[in-house]
């Protein structure tokens, strides 16, 4: 129990801190600003593509400015911790290293619960507008993005527990974009022609990227909300507790690293 | 009879690797001291010395190289050492978009506090630290020496029995110092035991009751500080009238110094010497004018061990 009590602290300061923090704050905005204006978007096509248009544009845009807001605030969450020193006041307080870790963690979920949230709701109204008939399907697309954003915000926090924002950034945008070709490199490697035919030696490297990064495309069900297609829930359960099971590696790694760490 | 040893400090050594070529850097060489319950304990030495790596080491932010820490007989990492110690480190930094109530809490809560009697306690040392004016204000609004105030609140959140702050008089104007001494003399009233590191040595002489010093990573002295300003150099300052030349080359090995200053001379004795010098003085009717016992201070001290170590 003392130990939830210490992560729920971490966890709620790390929330409180956030979302006052004026980058996350312009992010936000922005964001907002450009779901709202998938509208004027609509206007440039022809009549009957103006539905697909704000529903495309907006599952797209949350997931995009999602992921840029956990990229950002995963890296500076931790590391402005140690690079500010605020780390010193807290990790001298009776918590174990690893409690903090996940408190932090537990912080950007909560930022990124409401993140999805509130572009959900703008883009839920923007589709009313369109009036365009509600569908299970849009909840369970974002959740899926909400499960791609936590897996992602890990992944930032693992390399931000021993390296620098930059690298940190670079690592988990690297990440992200593998796992976003992950059925492009299968396909590659079972491909007649291409990189994998003609470089027989790069097989096994394909072959071990395809194992172990996570395959993100399984979270994007852009393409069912456009055609309509019917998603069963144990899909998004079973997606989400794919990205759990990343989340468990990355944050149990970040946990062990972080316990080791010394700070200078 | 000895008090009961809180924190003991055994043989700990430091190294860090540092720059592209990973040279091997000593910050701290074998250090050992113990605190005892209810000491105000002073840690000095100049910049560099190593009291901030010794004060991490305490705090488990970072781990020695060789040698034992025990904080009330638990390894300083255990959260039943730290349930009991307050940490205010050197120019403490705090997040930049809470407000002063809102980190208290936090802090209140890794403690284990119940909602009551963390705000309870935060309001009654945001006023102890002379903060109540400035509770709605972020605490990236507040200037350097709010911050060191705040830090004191902070270390203070769950009445610790165990103190360690590291130059929590730097950065504060005379009378946030003036006020954080007064906290550190209340905190002794109440049987607490504060640790501190600071560069104002007449501080550390007005208020604690033992010392170690430490320079180049190395120990210097531990214990009592009367012990250690007993093993300065008792002297005496005599100021005469009308002392002669003939009368001065007399004086000879018995005269440490003289300081003429126009007809008057300022003669200092050993304390031992004292009554023969008093005597030749008055045997030729010269006027004394005052006697007066000197001895040296803290700092007479730290200059001239320090500078040997140079």
């Amino acid at each position: 129990m003392n130990t939830l009590n210490r992560i729920w602290a971490v966890g709620l300061s790390t929330f409180k801190e956030a979302v006052k923090n004026r980058a996350f704050v312009g992010l936000m905005i922005g964001s907002l600003a450009m779901i709202v204006a998938s509208v004027l978007l609509s206007e440039l096509v022809v009549p009957d593509q103006q539905k697909r248009v704000v529903q495309n544009f907006g599952l797209s845009f949350i997931s995009f400015a999602g992921v840029l807001i956990a990229i950002t605030m995963g890296i500076l969450l931790v590391y402005s911790e140690i690079n500010k020193k605020t780390i010193y006041t807290i990790i001298s307080k009776p918590i174990n290293r690893w409690e903090f870790v996940v408190g932090k963690y537990i912080g950007m979920v909560l930022l990124l619960a409401t993140v999805t949230t509130m572009l959900s709701i703008c883009w839920f109204i923007v589709l009313k507008y369109r009036e365009v008939s509600f569908r299970i399907e849009y909840i369970y697309s974002v959740v899926l993005v909400f499960s791609t954003l936590s897996l992602i915000g890990s992944v930032a926090i693992f390399f931000s527990s021993f390296s620098s924002p930059v690298l940190s950034g670079i690592f988990t945008f690297c990440i992200y974009i593998i796992g976003r070709q992950i059925p492009f490199i299968e396909q590659l490697l079972t491909a007649r022609k291409g990189l994998f035919a003609s470089m027989p030696s790069l097989k096994p490297v394909g072959n071990a990227v395809v194992s172990v990064f996570p395959d993100l495309t399984v979270f994007d069900l852009t393409k069912q909300i456009l055609l309509e297609i019917e998603i069963p829930v144990s899909f998004v359960l079973q997606s989400s507790l794919y990205a759990f099971s990343y989340v468990f590696f990355f944050v149990a790694v970040s946990c062990v690293v972080f316990s080791r760490r010394e700070f200078v | 009879m000895e008090n009961e040893t809180i924190l003991e400090v055994q043989g700990v050594k430091k190294t860090f690797r540092i720059g592209f070529s990973r040279t091997l850097v000593e910050a701290v060489k074998e250090v050992s001291f113990r605190v005892g319950r209810g000491d105000i304990f002073g840690f000095l030495g100049p910049n560099g010395a190593g009291k901030t790596t010794t004060m991490k080491m305490i705090m488990d932010l970072i781990r020695p190289t060789a040698g034992t820490i025990r904080v009330f007989g638990h390894s300083p990492g255990s959260l039943e050492a730290r349930r009991q110690v307050g940490y205010m480190p050197e120019h403490p930094y705090f997040h930049d978009y809470l407000k002063p109530m809102e980190l208290l809490d936090t802090f209140g809560r890794l403690f284990g506090l119940d909602r009551r009697e963390r705000r309870r306690r935060s309001e009654i040392l945001l006023d102890r630290v002379g903060l109540t004016h400035a509770t709605n204000r972020a605490l990236r609004r507040y200037s350097k020496g709010m911050l060191q105030r705040f830090g004191m609140a902070s270390a203070l959140i769950a009445d610790p029995q165990l103190l360690l702050l590291d130059e929590p008089l730097s950065g504060l104007d005379p009378i946030g110092r003036k006020e954080m001494k007064d906290i550190i003399v209340d905190l002794k009233k109440a049987g607490k035991t504060v640790l501190f590191s600071s560069h104002i040595l007449s501080d550390i002489e007005l208020l604690c009751d033992n010392i170690t010093m430490i320079h180049q990573g190395r120990l210097l002295y531990s214990g009592g500080i009367g012990e250690f300003l007993n093993r300065g150099k008792r002297e005496v300052e005599i100021n005469a009238v009308g002392v002669s030349d003939s009368l001065r080359a007399e004086f000879g090995d018995l005269v440490l110094r003289l300081d003429p200053m126009g007809d008057k001379l300022k003669l200092i004795a050993a304390s031992e010497d004292v009554q023969t010098v008093l005597s030749m003085l008055i045997a030729r009717n010269i006027r004394v004018e005052s006697v007066v016992p000197r001895s040296e201070t803290l700092e007479d001290l730290f200059v001239k061990l320090t500078a040997g170590g140079r």
